[in-house]
């Protein structure tokens, strides 16, 4: 019975990653911020025009979210319900790694900037590591194995690209886009599943 | 000469409320999550909404539970979520299965 608990304590927890939405709106994210670094290495623009094409890629990734939630509205809370996950911080060892974590990368960059390291070539790894951060916290949450695997590509990509010696921008922009192949593989995998699974079942209004 | 026995948990003091398969589930599920919705719970524990309407009631009618008729966009839910009590409640229970199962009395 305590198996069966917690299961279905489980399932409520992964039910954020059930529809696959995530994933393949995360890959559309990631392919956005591919582009953001090709037009940033290829154009060499000014700093002034970077920032204006980050904020767009912002303004994308908030947009895309925003869309990915109204279209979940639509398809999986008529097939399988509506689940409100906790919030991360409400969980007090997710709370301490997250701080810990920004407060290890913030030491590492005033370090280097003290030391007057050159950190620009380690951009790709960097990133690697948030993200790989991010996904194992997700993971940590989850129990998903594919989740945890996003979070060991992204960590092993960025510091193979960073010793690669492609460069910030060309090393960011294959990390990006190697992210968002792997989410768009894994999003088309579990919403085919899901899909497959599930039908629309719509409450109705007098259930009580 | 026999030993005196000792006390071992036993499963009469649980909470009768909980200690029925399908709000237990009910209960385990908005333990793990902030809010679930009436059909969500009603593909988790497999009842029949009537049923599952009876559960959801004694569990708010014991305080364990909060049921909120809302909407999402234009999508009608039936939010559900664990008060305090409840939650209480529900940790008590789970640690009163748990000495239960690891005393050996759940292999008898």
């Amino acid at each position: 019975m305590e198996n069966n608990l917690k299961a279905s304590e489980q399932r409520a927890i992964q039910y954020w990653f059930a529809d696959g939405l995530v994933e393949l709106s995360g890959g559309v994210i990631g392919l956005l911020l591919a582009i953001y670094f090709c037009i940033q290495q290829i154009l060499q623009a000014s700093k002034g025009a970077f920032a204006l094409i980050f904020l767009s890629v912002f303004a994308a990734a908030f947009g895309i979210r925003k869309l990915m939630l109204w279209y979940r509205e639509h398809s999986t809370y008529g097939r399988t319900g509506f689940v409100e996950p906790k919030k991360g911080w409400e969980d007090r060892r997710l709370l301490a790694a997250e701080v810990g974590f920004t407060l290890l990368l913030i030491g590492v960059m005033l370090y280097t900037i003290i030391r007057g390291i050159q950190t620009v070539v380690w951009m790709p790894a960097i990133a690697g590591s948030v993200l790989a951060f991010i996904f194992a916290l997700a993971g940590y949450r989850t129990k998903l194995v594919r989740i945890y695997f996003l979070a060991v590509f992204c960590l092993v990509l960025g510091v193979f690209l960073a010793l690669s010696g492609l460069g910030d921008l060309w090393g960011s922009a294959i990390l990006s886009l190697g992210t968002s192949l792997v989410l768009f593989a894994f999003g088309i995998v579990t919403r085919t599943a899901y899909m497959r699974q599930t039908k629309v079942t719509a409450e109705q209004p007098d259930e009580r | 000469m026999n030993a005196e026995p000792q006390s071992r948990p036993s499963l009469t003091g649980v909470d009768r409320l909980i200690h029925e398969p399908s709000r237990s589930v009910i209960l385990a599920v908005l333990s793990a999550v902030k809010s679930a919705d009436f059909l969500y719970l009603q593909r988790e524990t497999g009842l029949t909404k009537g049923n599952l309407t009876v559960h959801l009631s004694k569990l708010e009618a014991a305080g364990f539970i909060t049921i909120e008729k809302t909407y999402r966009g234009k999508l009608p839910l039936t939010l559900c979520s664990l008060t305090k009590q409840g939650k209480q409640a529900f940790e008590e229970y789970r640690q009163q299965l748990m000495e239960f199962v690891n005393s050996g009395n759940g292999n008898q």
